[in-house]
């Protein structure tokens, strides 16, 4: 019997993806591995054709051969992204023409993805996910995007303790080339001047927390996780945080739930912070991180992702 | 127009992460059988798997002194999904 492969698109070093390729192998599940911006073109060939009836393709890596028609799920799990070149155009050429044909390719495959590429660059975009929230009837705090200082300070006077976090994470360059990034902090009224012009930027009501919650969702599985740490942003420091695996807050699950049907995601790593009235949402990291979740608190997370790309298409 | 008159207020939110920890592995390569990565120590042998470090949310940003990219895991808001609109 032909039980068809299951394609897992990652970069070598994403020790999460091999967890659950360790659940899948050790559940008799065939796996290709794959990351299309690192190995293609020069170290992998990819046909497919289109004409009467479905499309028909084939992958070959350098340590496997998959018939595209045979992939019964994709695990996406954060693939090196297509090269951007700053300036040959031969090189630009050919990363473009790979990230729409070769990227087309494995995201219209006729199987289940966890989570779909497309569907998580919609859900990695907050504004989105604020109304969500709202509708899958979460506590959403007050939230102010602009690039007006009057506006911010109209917000801030409305609100008072703010904090600002950026729409898009990610690592930028300090003065002495030190690596940096920007975490969630708090922001004064006086803080606030005409640099807000030149972007927008995201200022939201602080939350009275007592802790945060991780809450990890995989499908019909909900990992919840008290985060004790004495920041106001714990990504900042994980040494000082500490781990409680608790019963997920009444009415929680469902509301996630909630959230990413909408949203058509099979997967998601919320942020709440847990007040005295109960969770606030904050965020949710479409395909976040949580094999540090697992080693932490042993909870089954990569077992359940692996059960999510098993499931037979219903 | 000199930097400091258009540079964006949240770029003054920047803060240094924190410093990387030592290398825990010299090199990654795929196992052609299982699909997993196989990460090697100092001395050639294989690292146990969850030993090596990568599970963390560090940033790779971190690890702009090596090639080998040790806690080359992001944190999860530079998931980078491909398609960026254009």
């Amino acid at each position: 019997m032909d039980d068809g492969v299951i394609l897992v698109l990652t970069c070598l070093e994403d020790s999460s993806a091999d967890m659950v390729i360790g659940h899948l192998i050790a559940q008799g599940a065939q796996v290709a591995r794959f990351d299309p911006g690192i190995e293609f073109p020069s170290r992998a060939i990819v046909s497919s054709v289109f004409g009467a009836g479905p499309p028909r393709g084939r992958l070959v890596t350098a340590t496997r051969q998959v018939d595209l028609e045979r992939v019964r799920a994709v695990y996406y799990r954060r693939p090196t992204p297509y090269p951007t070149p700053p300036a040959s155009q031969a090189a630009t050429f050919v990363s473009r023409e790979a990230k729409f044909g070769l990227g087309g390719i494995l995201a219209t495959l006729p199987c289940r993805y966890v989570s779909h590429p497309w569907t998580l660059l919609a859900a990695e975009h907050k504004p989105l996910q604020l109304s969500a929230a709202q509708r899958a009837g979460f506590a959403v705090p007050a939230t102010l995007m602009t690039n007006d200082v009057e506006e911010a300070r109209a917000f801030a006077a409305e609100h008072g303790q703010l904090v600002y976090k950026p729409l898009r994470g990610g690592s930028y360059t300090g003065a002495d080339g030190e690596p940096c990034t920007i975490w969630t902090s708090p922001v004064q009224l006086g803080d606030l001047d005409d640099g807000i012009g030149h972007t927008i930027h995201q200022f939201q009501a602080r939350v009275d927390k007592t802790a945060d919650l991780r809450v990890t969702v995989a499908g019909g599985q909900v990992f919840c996780v008290r985060l004790d740490s004495r920041l106001l942003d714990w990504r900042a420091d994980y040494e000082g945080i500490t781990y409680t695996v608790i019963a997920p807050p009444a009415g929680l699950p469902d509301k996630c739930f909630a959230f990413l049907a909408e949203l058509g995601l099979p997967f998601g790593a919320f942020d709440f912070a847990l007040t005295e009235d109960g969770p606030v949402f904050l965020e949710c990291n479409p395909n976040g991180q949580w094999g540090w979740i697992e080693d932490e608190t042993g909870l089954p997370i990569a077992r359940a992702i692996a059960d999510l790309l098993l499931e037979d298409p219903t | 127009m000199p930097e400091e008159h258009t540079r964006p207020w949240g770029l003054s939110r920047m803060t240094p992460l924190p410093p990387a920890p030592p290398a825990s592995y010299r090199t990654v390569h795929l196992d052609p059988v299982t699909q997993q990565a196989v990460y090697v120590d100092q001395n050639g042998k294989p690292i146990e798997a969850g030993r090596h470090g990568t599970n963390k949310q560090t940033s790779k940003a971190q690890t702009t002194g090596g090639s080998d990219g040790q806690n080359p895991t992001p944190p999860d808001e530079t998931t980078v999904t491909d398609y960026d609109n254009d």
